[in-house]
């Protein structure tokens, strides 16, 4: 909880940022109008109490952002680590998931005039247990931090570097682990009417293929024939439709073959939690 | 077959019909009656570009023909396609690929290739078989 209790003003604010105003202003009970100033009175605040009420906060919500998911296999040996690069632990649900802060540092160039600035984020990521049909998972989750780093400076900036990247958080989370195929689950979802594929890398026996339909028309209902080779092909980046009324994402992107799955947009409470329980469960 | 029988008698208003062998009749049937391009039609009928885009032009003008417009993302994927240019959306969604997965992005629609394509024409079914253009 440290670091969040060390953290400037601004970095809890660019944190607190990161989340759908909505559940800010449902949990926050905040009558401001703008997420900024939002974020600002509550980053604000001090004392154990506010950094555990945060740390709460993120944890709670964090299906909500925008993300990026990693599944990995285990043989149910694998405990939450301790400790994450460049961060840590700020809270341990009960031994099956936990949330950690990585302080991740943008180089970032302004231009107008030229100038060279650094931009600091607290940086949430999830790591979960997860046990399924015989089955042991480790699912880590990114936050995906903002890229137009503009709105944080007066004048257009470009992000130049990066202190500290995924792959590098997850060599120390998961560096022995394989990452989960996940072909089975995704394709039964897919099967069963629950997603449509728009687009895909898939791979035919001689070449690596890819699809990419017009008007995101989907590849079940139009190529029924394509379908039926994919159904029977490892699959690489491929973007999915999510059919199903009352779920507020509208698509996903995927590499199911190397275990990863991705949210671009916000969505309410419990929807990517869902999705990735379907995929799980039946995979 | 339907579609076929339709397609024959549009090009064969254009194209005199001992032109069009069997072989590429059955090809014809291959025709997609909602999208096909300049390139479609002139494989089958193995002419020019310039002649078989004037087959398609004409069948346009004889009202056989639907002309309509697609805009492609820089990956090549048709994000959107409308009767003509301006009714297309002011912007479209497009994807690029970051780290293996999928990023989307609003790109003006201005700034985009755009790409004629055809249809065959909804009531296109009364034009009595050998009429010429």
């Amino acid at each position: 909880m440290s670091i969040l209790s060390r953290a400037s003003v601004q970095d809890r604010k660019r944190l607190l940022n990161l989340l759908p105003v909505a559940n800010l202003r449902e949990v926050f009970e905040s009558k401001k109008a703008k997420k900024e100033d939002i974020c600002e009175a509550e980053a604000e605040k001090t004392g154990t109490a506010q950094m555990k009420r945060i740390a709460e906060f993120v944890d709670t919500y964090l299906g909500c952002c925008k993300q990026h998911v990693y599944v990995f296999s285990h043989d149910g040996s694998p405990k939450l680590p301790d400790n994450i690069v460049d961060g840590e632990k700020v809270l341990d649900a009960d031994g099956s998931h936990a949330l950690y802060l990585s302080r991740a540092k943008y180089t970032v160039v302004l231009r107008n005039p030229l100038e060279e600035e650094t931009l600091e984020f607290l940086w949430p990521i999830s790591v979960e247990l997860r046990h399924s049909a015989d089955k042991d998972y480790l699912l880590v989750r990114f936050v995906v931090l903002e890229k137009n780093v503009s709105s944080y400076f007066d004048r257009p900036a470009y992000i130049a570097s990066r202190s500290i990247k995924e792959e590098t958080v997850l060599a120390g989370i998961a560096g022995d682990l394989l990452a989960a195929d996940l072909n089975k689950g995704i394709k039964k979802l897919w099967h069963d009417g629950y997603i449509e594929c728009t687009r895909s890398r898939f791979k035919k026996k001689y070449s690596m293929s890819s699809e990419m339909m017009d008007e995101e028309k989907g590849i079940k209902e139009y190529y029924p024939e394509l379908y039926e080779i994919m159904r029977k092909s490892p699959l690489y980046t491929t973007l999915f439709d999510v059919i199903e009324d009352g779920n507020s994402i509208d698509s996903f992107s995927a590499d199911p073959t190397h275990g990863i799955i991705g949210f671009s947009s916000y969505s309410e409470k419990g929807d990517t939690d869902a999705i990735l329980a379907k995929i799980i469960s039946n995979n | 077959m339907q579609f076929l029988q339709r397609l024959f008698q549009i090009i064969s208003a254009i194209v005199p019909a001992p032109k069009l062998s069997a072989e590429e009749a059955k090809m014809l049937s291959g025709l997609d009656p909602d999208k096909f391009y300049v390139e479609n039609v002139r494989s089958i009928l193995n002419v020019s570009y310039a002649t078989a885009a004037r087959i398609c032009e004409t069948a346009v003008r004889q009202g056989l023909f639907e002309r309509r417009v697609e805009v492609m993302c820089p990956d090549g994927a048709v994000a959107a396609s409308a009767e003509t240019e301006s009714d297309l959306p002011e912007t479209v969604r497009c994807w690029h690929e970051e780290d293996g997965l999928l990023e989307p992005e609003n790109l003006p629609t201005e700034q985009l290739k755009k790409t004629t394509f055809y249809r065959l024409h909804e009531e296109s079914d009364s034009v009595p078989y050998g009429q010429t253009a």
